[in-house]
């Protein structure tokens, strides 16, 4: 089974309204060239760590969500939808940050729910991740 | 960061006087801080990930905050000063009168912060904290505290 078929499997998890955004990341690493596939790929990231960075320095004197979540950067990776999902769990994997909202608000989900800290709901949306297919599996 | 970007983003801590006491991190909020947590995020807010005090409306104005410090023994005063056996909290305020900010009182009488997902600073003022990030103090608290706080 290629790549391509094990994520058309793990999307068949997903709610129908994201299915439409991650067949389209399948459709580029299936048939566009490798190079602009991975072009695609590193523009994206480099986007996305763009605005991760000015969030941080926009926010890091505020204690409460409203004011961290509605800062412009925060609310274009919001915008940025489904595609930067993994993006956002591989940075809560790397450096563990108030990354819920968005990825509560992109998916519509939100695994977290019972936490009440965030190493615990970390944990919570690295597992969901891994069981669709949005990370690797954890390294035994 | 360096330091002075604290005293960029705020303009009166260099003349108020401050000491960085933490690393940063965004595990706890200023309200945990002041509650005297350092374990999870205190947000009314922020749904799964963060706590509020069970049976406190999960709103983040500032009548919510002073019905969650209620919880702990908290009430409303007038003024910051000091007095032996009393533990004071400062909430701060934006112009539309949302909270910003909550910092707690020192044995010293001096002032300890938990800033966003920055440090820890002690201030030996409240108005070290004043400006445009958090607004002004608009509220102080206070509980009787035991001998051994």
């Amino acid at each position: 089974m290629s790549n391509a078929e094990a994520i058309y499997d793990k999307v068949q998890a997903l709610p129908a309204s994201a299915q439409a955004a991650v067949l389209r990341m399948v459709e580029l690493l299936d048939d566009a060239s490798p190079a602009r596939a991975a072009g695609e790929s590193n523009s994206l990231a480099r986007k996305f760590q763009e605005l991760a960075e000015t969030w941080r320095r926009e926010t890091r004197f505020f204690s409460f969500m409203p004011q961290r979540a509605l800062n412009p950067a925060y609310q274009r990776i919001i915008g940025m939808g489904w595609v930067v999902v993994p993006l956002l769990l591989r940075e809560l994997q790397r450096q563990p940050d108030h990354w819920l909202w968005a990825l509560q608000a992109i998916t519509g989900e939100d695994p977290a729910r019972s936490t009440d800290s965030l190493g615990a709901a970390t944990e919570a949306w690295l597992i969901w991740g891994r069981a669709r297919g949005l990370l690797p599996d954890a390294q035994e | 960061m360096p330091k002075n970007d604290l005293e960029e983003s705020f303009p009166k801590l260099a003349t108020g006087g401050y000491r960085i006491t933490s690393l940063e991190t965004s595990v706890y909020t200023c309200a945990a801080w002041a509650a005297r947590e350092t374990h999870r995020w205190w947000d009314p807010s922020s749904g799964g990930g963060s706590y509020w005090p069970p049976g406190v409306p999960p709103t983040d104005s500032l009548a919510g905050l002073l019905a969650a410090f209620a919880t702990l023994g908290y009430e409303p005063c007038g003024d910051s000063g000091q007095e032996p056996g009393v533990e004071r909290l400062a909430i701060y305020a934006d112009g539309h009168g949302s909270p910003t900010h909550v910092a707690r009182q020192l044995q010293s009488g001096a002032w300890t912060s938990k800033l966003g997902t920055a440090e820890n600073i002690e201030h030996d003022t409240l108005e070290a904290l004043e400006g445009p990030l958090y607004g002004k103090v608009v509220q102080h608290l206070r509980r009787l505290i035991g001998s051994g706080e």
